[in-house]
């Protein structure tokens, strides 16, 4: 299959760049080792590609919360890890409990390495980080996977898991067939469900994890966003507005074109002020 | 609509505490008959529990606000102590400081004291470990209650905050004391520092009675529950309403709170009222 994707990432306003806790990752399950990954992991920046090709397309955004000590960090773990899994660890909610159970198991030895790395650089970890570093990071996670039709041309599958409010859109046309999970604005809040670095009762996880799947055809448009992104997104669909169609003025943008939309979206009090992250996946 | 203007470094909260150091303070904290700690003969004194409180209340916000590079200035805060006087009540290098930003307090501890704590063992049972606990604040019991000479300190605070934050979350002022005002009736200057509003609503204050009534603890009591004595009752009709914000995320916490709860507690725990505030997404445990 071919696909034209854009990234869009840019950190909360009020922040310098290196504190943007949201994390994404697009790639190839198919591909092997360092070559999966199509496009790195963004800081805040605009990316674009098309790849051609390929198997399978994967797709992840993850958003660190906000009193996470380590958050980034916990959030590029999940995507990575979601970038990296078996297609089948996003069929149901206990496959993808296991898929955060895994990136659990990674974190105490990244955590081994980080209070290492923190030491030879001579910053210890301070009293007030001990107890955040201890309690580990929190993140939300969505994943969605797209494969082409064995034979037919122009037509496939896809499907998406999720915990917490990172969104999918899948849209056809002028119109929004799929908002997962969550599907209208009013619905976004401060206490999502999240994936927690030191793991958690699986079930629990499973319970609050959701999974979907549907058919792609030639010209549908997938976006897969963070919280404040997919709450605009939802609002200006629900006031019978296109979203669709201004972020497909932002594709060729430049950093600086995407930060100065941002900014008066967040004036105009249409997007709060949080890390934006938007992935934009038309497959072909 | 009202308090819901974001607090980050550009736009910082202000949190003022006004913390009763009266000689009264000396007095054992009540408990609720079949309440407290089994192992504890004496209760403690009003004057500990309330230093207790609002250090352990400074330690989990700097955890709170710490990131990788260090704890952002969310907020600026200021500790006012009433009781042979009104002052700032800071102890060590930041004595005689009023309103200081929170990488400020995080690095200037008065001291660290060994404490110890349980945490997992990692097989189903708990290990005790010592840590060092920052003290910002030392507890006095001297003098009178000079309440509203303290609110007004706060309210002249909250003015200065005010003019020069004016689109900000409204300041915030958590009083500490086990209610006896003796310089008035605190209700008048409580009713004036109020006054103070930005463009997302007046100034907050929050009411922390400490009492030896050894009455059961009430939390963010409706503005007609039963109170256990006439110094709570004042101070609870004192206490600004939680704003919708923090009422949905107390109720999301398991707090009992009407529409119209009230910021007070009565021999329970205030610090709940900062962790209430919205700093972005928030960690839940699945657990």
């Amino acid at each position: 299959m071919r696909a034209h994707i854009t990234l869009h990432a840019l950190h909360k306003g009020g922040t310098e760049p290196h504190e943007y806790e949201d994390a994404a990752w697009v790639g190839s399950s198919a591909a092997a080792g360092p070559d999966r990954g199509m496009m790195p992991p963004p800081g805040p920046a605009c990316r674009r590609g098309e790849v051609g090709r390929v198997a399978t397309v994967r797709a992840a955004v993850s958003d660190g919360a906000a009193d996470s000590l380590l958050a980034r960090r916990w959030a590029e773990t999940l995507v990575r890890r979601a970038g990296a899994a078996p297609t089948r660890l996003l069929r149901g909610g206990a496959d993808f409990a296991d898929l955060l159970g895994q990136a659990a198991d990674r974190w105490p030895e990244l955590m081994r390495r980080y209070e290492l790395m923190r030491e030879a650089r001579g910053r210890p970890l301070a009293w007030y980080e001990r107890p955040g570093f201890e309690r580990g990071a929190h993140a939300t996670l969505l994943v969605a996977h797209f494969a082409a039709h064995r034979w037919a041309p122009g037509c496939g599958t896809w499907s998406a898991a999720a915990l917490g409010d990172s969104c999918l859109f899948h849209v056809r046309g002028d119109r929004l067939r799929v908002a997962f999970p969550v599907t209208r604005a009013a619905d976004f809040g401060t206490t999502p469900a999240l994936a927690a670095s030191g793991g958690q009762d699986h079930a629990a996880a499973a319970a609050r994890a959701h999974c979907v799947h549907g058919r792609w055809l030639l010209g549908d448009r997938f976006y897969l966003a963070t919280d404040a992104m997919a709450a605009w997104f939802l609002r200006r669909t629900e006031h019978g507005g296109k979203p669709w169609a201004a972020l497909r003025a932002l594709d060729s943008a430049a950093p600086g074109d995407l930060a100065r939309w941002v900014e008066r979206q967040r004036k105009a009090g249409e997007l709060r002020n949080d890390d934006v992250t938007i992935i934009r996946i038309e497959p072909r | 609509m009202p308090y819901t203007a974001e607090i980050s470094r550009a736009n910082p909260g202000c949190l003022i505490f006004l913390i009763d150091q009266s000689s009264s303070m000396d007095d054992p904290i009540g408990r609720a008959p079949g309440g407290g700690r089994a192992d504890a003969d004496t209760p403690p004194r009003k004057a500990d529990v309330v230093a207790d409180s609002l250090n352990r209340l400074l330690f989990e916000l700097s955890v709170r606000c710490a990131k990788e590079e260090g704890v952002r200035d969310y907020f600026h805060i200021a500790v006012v102590g009433y009781g042979s006087g009104v002052r700032p009540a800071l102890s060590g290098p930041l004595a005689g400081r009023d309103l200081v930003p929170l990488s400020e307090i995080v690095a200037h501890p008065a001291r660290f004291e060994a404490r110890v704590k349980k945490t997992s063992d990692g097989a189903g049972g708990l290990v005790a470990r010592t840590i060092e606990f920052p003290v910002w604040v030392e507890p006095v019991a001297a003098g009178g209650t000079p309440m509203c000479q303290a609110l007004g300190t706060a309210a002249a605070l909250v003015r200065g905050w005010v003019d020069t934050h004016p689109d900000g979350f409204p300041p915030i002022v958590l009083n500490l004391t086990d209610g006896e005002s003796t310089d008035g009736n605190p209700a008048e200057p409580a009713t004036r520092l109020r006054y103070h509003v930005t463009g997302d609503g007046e100034a907050l204050l929050f009411n922390l009675h400490i009492s030896s009534n050894r009455a059961d603890p009430i939390e963010f009591p409706g503005p007609n529950d039963p109170l256990p004595d006439q110094y709570a009752r004042l101070l609870s009709a004192m206490s600004s309403e939680l704003p919708p914000g923090m009422r949905a995320y107390a109720t999301e916490q398991g707090h009992d709170v009407t529409d119209s709860a009230r910021g007070f507690v009565f021999n329970a725990d205030l610090s709940a009222v900062v962790q209430f505030l919205d700093l972005g997404t928030r960690a839940t445990d699945l657990r």
